[in-house]
């Protein structure tokens, strides 16, 4: 049992904690980036990517028009004040919690974050150079590489998602979170399943 | 554990024979595997087939398969139905209304779908269905045969010119089959369709509800009222849909009351039914474990709650073997999907289909206590994912990081990344609706052992007949 005395950890499901105030700020910033992918690929003809990606920016555009909201009503900053994904580092207390410690609600607490980008960034997200590349390709090579890339954002944002709707304190933060981690995993098997259809295993990252 | 199949049984190759208790298989259409939802009506069934998926690449005959289970011990292919909603993929749409013998489904393909709404009749020759609507629900026009230029193409098929993601996912009947409801996670749709004449359907309502997200649901006998699931949080809202059955030409919904009971829940559907005259709602989830309740609907404003009704594998304290023995089978774990009770007046059983425990049926004469009474978990169908294409089930694939969708208690159920791309294919999936026919048999449709046909033994059920 891990106990804290963190005053931010206390359940109080009123009042916005770290993770609550952190996942609004850098997960607006993360689908931010998902909809720039979009438009970077809007050009493409194809009408499933298409419906597709237009299904993601409806999406994250009302996500982001939710938390911002929330952040304005708790009077935050609507942009992250720190360094990224601080929110998913609680402080570890004691030594020797392995992977798998056990939360106040005996919940499991997230192992390390391997997904976490190398760079310091969000996990999942593309880089300036990949963005670009989006934007210069047509047809089916954009495809493609619309599909990685979002794949990889999503599998980025699912897991920020997941640790918010177990770690939140707040009970519509906690809904939301796990909403997006369902819908982007759906859409994932849709992303992947597409991309099996164009010939590439969607195991495979993009160059 | 009731409800469970071990992980050592899913190593064993003991899960390949399947688990009963007082229901044995007359007889069996597995065909390429089935969809989410596939009803039946008199002595057919109709069989949707996953075609997102790997079924796309894999799936020999496509569409809805139309089956004569007449003889239940020999169920055959009669027919394939392959309008454009149809072969796009139905989701949770394919549903039939009884008092007009209609089937009707709309295009809704988990992410991308087309505007799409089939009508069949099935009431005179329901092994031959015949497609109603010639015309979809186009603002422009054009036939399911051709002069779709205008029109954009979704899926290979012609899309109709409204906001996308309108339609989808889940569909369903006013009880007097006048008007088809649709709903969809997306923006959380809701849309109502006039088919009192089904060959000219046309849109009377639709509306984004904003949060939280629906879902399944039902309509009220009168079709004033629709209880519809939600997701994030799971529950139910009691909507006033009087103004659409009424056909006022502004019509509004109204929210009578709402209920609401996990945080990180996704609510599936819900089923009206009535004990001596009083209502009650039957709700069933398909996260995070939670499974069956019952509510009291008597004082609408105030629904409470009668009786959770979870199987043992779902509680709480079985998170850690939840987690080990549903990992790589994909999406879901033992969740419950659609229930259906042998009569919505005075029930005496529930029949619900669950994500890796099979069919499993419930005395439910006394809603606050209710007992199971027979349960049916097919053979696991291991190795078969390319030949059963058409089963939504082996099109899953592992690609999601941990942890995965729908135990979220679990923090972990399914989908390692790393492990290969298929699913192990170590229970079935039985989301379909299950369906009490005759005196004592049960038909069901689980998406990897396809259709089966029931039937209740040791004397452990007897159909009370139709209502008292």
């Amino acid at each position: 049992m891990l106990i804290s005395t963190d005053p931010a950890t206390v359940d109080r499901s009123d009042v916005p904690g770290p993770v609550d105030i952190g996942f609004a700020q850098d997960m607006s910033v993360h689908h931010s980036q998902a909809i720039a992918m979009v438009d970077a690929a809007s050009g493409n003809p194809d009408p499933t990517l298409a419906g597709l990606a237009n299904g993601i920016k409806t999406a994250q555009l009302e996500e982001i028009g939710q938390m911002q909201g929330f952040l304005l009503l708790w009077d935050q900053p609507l942009l992250p004040t720190g360094p990224p994904m601080e929110w998913m580092h609680p402080p570890r207390q004691g030594a020797d919690h392995a992977a798998h410690e056990h939360g106040e609600d005996g919940s499991m607490a997230m192992p390390d974050l391997p997904q976490i980008a190398a760079d310091g960034g969000m996990p999942g997200m593309a880089t300036q150079s990949q963005l670009d590349n989006l934007r210069h390709l047509t047809g089916k090579d954009q495809e493609v590489l619309f599909l990685q890339l979002m794949l990889r954002h999503h599998q980025g944002g699912i897991t920020m998602a997941d640790y918010a709707s177990t770690h939140a304190q707040i009970p519509q933060v906690k809904s939301l979170a796990a909403r997006m981690s369902f819908d982007q995993q759906q859409e994932n098997q849709a992303i992947s399943q597409l991309l099996l259809q164009l010939g590439k295993d969607p195991r495979i990252p993009p160059r | 554990m009731q409800g469970q199949v071990s992980a050592a049984d899913r190593r064993s190759g003991r899960n390949r024979q399947g688990y009963s208790c007082n229901l044995s298989l007359e007889g069996q259409f597995q065909g390429q595997g089935a969809g989410l939802v596939d009803p039946s009506y008199g002595h057919c069934v109709y069989m949707a087939t996953n075609t997102l998926g790997l079924g796309l690449a894999t799936v020999k005959s496509k569409g809805v398969q139309v089956l004569d289970a007449s003889n239940p011990d020999d169920p055959r292919l009669t027919s394939t139905l392959t309008s454009p909603a149809m072969l796009t993929g139905t989701w949770e749409s394919l549903k039939v209304n009884q008092a007009r013998g209609i089937l009707a489904g709309v295009a809704a393909a988990p992410v991308v779908n087309g505007l799409l709404l089939d009508l069949y009749d099935i009431k005179d020759d329901c092994a031959h269905p015949r497609l109603l609507n010639q015309i979809h629900l186009s603002n422009t026009g054009g036939s399911t045969n051709g002069s779709h230029s205008d029109l954009p193409i979704v899926g290979g098929i012609p899309a109709l010119s409204l906001p996308a993601n309108v339609l989808g996912h889940e569909g369903g009947w006013s009880p007097d089959g006048k008007t088809y409801w649709t709903s969809s996670f997306a923006a959380a749709s809701l849309s109502a369709i006039d088919v009192s004449d089904p060959t000219q359907p046309h849109l009377v309502y639709t509306g984004l509800n904003g949060l939280p997200l629906n879902h399944g649901f039902s309509v009220s006998p009168d079709g004033n009222r629709l209880y519809l699931a939600t997701a994030f949080p799971a529950g139910f809202i009691v909507l006033d849909v009087s103004d659409v059955q009424a056909r006022r030409p502004l019509p509004v919904l109204r929210e009578v009351s709402h209920v609401s009971w996990s945080e990180i829940g996704v609510g599936q559907g819900s089923i009206p039914i009535t004990y001596g005259g009083a209502p009650y709602l039957v709700t069933f989830d398909e996260l995070s474990g939670e499974g069956v309740r019952i509510y009291n609907i008597g004082d609408e404003r105030r629904p409470e709650l009668v009786k959770h009704l979870q199987l043992e594998i779902q509680q709480d304290g079985n998170v850690d073997a939840r987690r080990a023995d549903t990992t790589g089978n994909g999406t879901f774990g033992y969740e419950a999907h659609y229930c259906d009770v042998d009569r919505t007046t005075d029930p005496t059983a529930l029949a619900c289909g669950y994500f890796n425990s099979g069919v499993r049926v419930f005395n439910i004469r006394n809603p606050r206590e209710p007992r199971e009474i027979a349960y049916f978990n097919p053979p696991a169908q291991v190795g078969k994912n390319l030949e059963l294409g058409g089963s939504d089930h082996s099109g899953n694939l592992l690609v999601q990081t941990p942890p995965p969708i729908t135990d979220v208690k679990n923090l972990n159920v399914g989908n390692i990344l790393g492990q290969g791309l298929l699913v192990n294919m170590s229970a079935d999936y039985c989301t379909s609706p299950p369906r009490f026919v005759g005196r004592n048999r049960l038909w069901v449709t689980c998406m990897d052992n396809g259709f089966l046909a029931l039937k209740f033994t040791n004397n452990s059920y007897s159909s009370p007949g139709s209502g008292d």
